[in-house]
C-alpha cells in the first residue's frame, strides 16, 4: 500500500512536469528572458576571455620581489619615524608570508632594524608596508631587503 | 498564478526570478563570502582549476533546475534548465563582483588574475544557491510554511508584527552567530572606508528588499496590516533589527573592549550587518 502511494505521487509529479514542458513549448520565451539570457551569455564569454588573456600573457614565472622605500612620503610622529616601503612582485604566481627587513645604521655606530610581513603578494601586485624607526632614516645608512617569502 | 504573472509583464517576472536567485545565492553564499581562504584560494590556486570547478557549478545548477524543486525559475524543460544554468552562473559572477568591491577584497589596479580568481571561486555558491532557491522560497515564491494563510487570516497586526520580529532575530542570529567569533570580520572592517562603509550599506538593503520580496511579498498572501507589512519598512526595519543583533552578538563574542575607538565598532557592526541582514531577512522563511 505505501509503494502503492509512492508510486502515485510520482506519477503526479511526472505529469505535472510534462504538462508544464507541453506549455512552456506553446507559449514560447519572454523578450525579457532572451535579454537575460543574452546578458548572461555575454558576461560568460568575457569571464572566458578574461581568463584566456590572464593565461596567455601572465606568465607562470615564479615570484620575483623587490622592495624599495618611499623617503618622500615619510612621516615623523613624536618619537618614531614612519617610512613607507613599497613592495612589488614582478613574476606571475602569488607569493606569501613576504617578510621584508629593513636596517638603518646611525652615523654614530648605532643600528637599529625593522621588519613587516604581508600575508600575499599576487603576481604583478605592488603593496605597501612600514618600517618604523627612532632615527631618521635619511640621517643614515639605510638598507631594505625582502627576507623571505612562500610560493607554491 | 499564471493570470498574476501575465499581469505584471514579462519583465517583471524575469526581475522576480533574477531576484530570487540572487535571494537563494547570498543566503548560501554569505558565510564562504565572510571566510579569508576564500579569498586567498581566489590568489593562489591556478585560473583553470577555479574555471573547472565553475564548470561543475553550472552542471549542478543545471541538474537542479531540471527538478521539480530546484532552480529559480517555474519550468524544467531542458532549455529552460539551461538557461537558468547560464543566468546562474551569470548572477554568481556580477554577485561576486558586487560583494567582493563592497568589501574591498578587490579595487581597479589590483593585478587580473586575482581579481578573476577571487570572483569565480566566490561565483561558484552563489551560483549553487541560485540553483536551491526554489527549494528555499517555494516554486512560486509563496511562504513555505505549511498552514501560514489559516493562521495569518486570525493574526491581529501585533501578533504578526511579533511573529516576524521573532523571525528577523532569529534568522540574524543564524547567520550573525556563525560568522561573528571570526577574525574576518576585524579583518574586513580594518579595510573599510567612508565609502566602502555606504556601499556596504546599501547592499546589505537591497539584499533585505531582495529576500524580503522574494520571499512573497506582492504574492498578495500577506495581507495583514502592520509595521512590517510593507516591503520598504519591512527591509528597513529589519535591517535595523539585523545591526542590532550583530552589535550584540560582537559584544557577547567578546569582540569589542572598553575604549575601542568607536568607528571601528561601527565598522564591524556593518561588516556583520550584512550576514545578519541576510538571515533576517531569510529568517521569516525557517521559522
Amino acid at each position: 500500500m505505501t509503494t502503492g502511494d509512492a508510486g502515485g505521487e510520482s506519477g503526479r509529479s511526472r505529469s505535472e512536469e510534462e504538462r508544464g514542458e507541453a506549455g512552456e513549448g506553446q507559449r514560447g520565451r519572454s523578450a525579457a528572458e532572451w535579454t537575460t539570457l543574452a546578458v548572461s551569455i555575454v558576461l560568460i564569454l568575457g569571464l572566458l576571455a578574461l581568463v584566456t588573456y590572464v593565461s596567455m600573457t601572465g606568465g607562470d614565472d615564479l615570484p620575483i620581489v623587490e622592495a624599495r622605500p618611499l623617503p618622500a612620503e615619510m612621516r615623523h610622529e613624536g618619537e618614531s619615524y614612519y617610512l613607507p616601503v613599497e613592495v612589488t612582485n614582478r613574476g606571475g604566481r602569488t607569493a606569501e608570508e613576504v617578510v621584508v627587513e629593513a636596517e638603518l645604521a646611525g652615523r654614530d655606530g648605532s643600528s637599529e632594524a625593522s621588519e613587516f610581513t604581508l600575508d600575499f603578494l599576487a603576481g604583478g601586485e605592488t603593496r605597501e608596508g612600514t618600517a618604523v624607526f627612532t632615527a631618521d632614516p635619511s640621517e643614515g645608512e639605510l638598507t631594505i631587503d625582502v627576507a623571505s617569502f612562500q610560493s607554491s | 498564478m499564471q493570470q498574476r504573472q501575465g499581469r505584471s509583464g514579462s519583465w517583471g517576472k524575469e526581475l522576480q526570478d533574477i531576484l530570487r536567485a540572487v535571494s537563494g545565492g547570498f543566503i548560501f553564499a554569505t558565510p564562504l563570502l565572510y571566510t579569508m581562504e576564500m579569498w586567498w584560494i581566489g590568489t593562489t590556486a591556478e585560473l583553470w582549476k577555479l574555471l573547472l570547478f565553475l564548470g561543475v557549478a553550472t552542471l549542478i545548477t543545471f541538474a537542479l533546475a531540471r527538478s521539480r524543486s530546484g532552480g529559480f525559475k517555474n519550468e524544467t524543460s531542458r532549455f529552460a534548465s539551461l538557461e537558468q544554468a547560464v543566468d546562474g552562473v551569470a548572477v554568481g559572477l556580477v554577485g561576486a563582483v558586487i560583494v567582493l568591491t563592497v568589501l574591498n577584497r578587490i579595487e581597479l589596479g589590483d593585478p587580473l588574475g586575482s581579481v578573476l580568481g577571487k570572483v569565480i571561486v566566490q561565483a561558484v555558491p552563489l551560483c549553487i544557491g541560485a540553483a536551491v532557491a526554489n527549494a528555499i522560497f517555494g516554486p512560486h515564491g509563496e511562504r513555505s510554511r505549511a498552514g501560514e494563510e489559516s493562521e495569518g487570516e486570525g493574526q491581529s497586526a501585533r501578533e504578526a508584527f511579533v511573529a516576524d520580529f521573532g523571525a528577523t532575530i532569529i534568522g540574524a542570529i543564524f547567520l550573525a552567530f556563525s560568522i561573528a567569533p571570526t577574525d574576518e570580520v576585524p579583518t574586513l572592517a580594518a579595510e573599510l572606508d567612508y565609502a566602502h562603509a555606504l556601499a556596504l550599506i546599501v547592499l546589505s538593503l537591497l539584499l533585505t528588499y531582495s529576500i524580503v520580496f522574494a520571499s512573497g511579498f506582492g504574492t498578495g498572501q500577506h495581507e495583514q496590516q502592520g509595521p512590517f507589512q510593507s516591503p520598504l519598512t519591512e527591509t528597513v526595519l529589519a535591517y535595523l533589527l539585523s545591526l542590532l543583533v550583530a552589535l550584540v552578538s560582537l559584544a557577547l563574542f567578546d569582540r569589542f573592549e572598553w575604549g575601542d575607538p568607536l568607528g571601528e565598532m561601527v565598522t564591524m557592526v556593518l561588516v556583520l550587518g550584512l550576514p545578519a541582514a541576510v538571515g533576517g531577512a531569510a529568517g521569516r522563511l525557517v521559522v
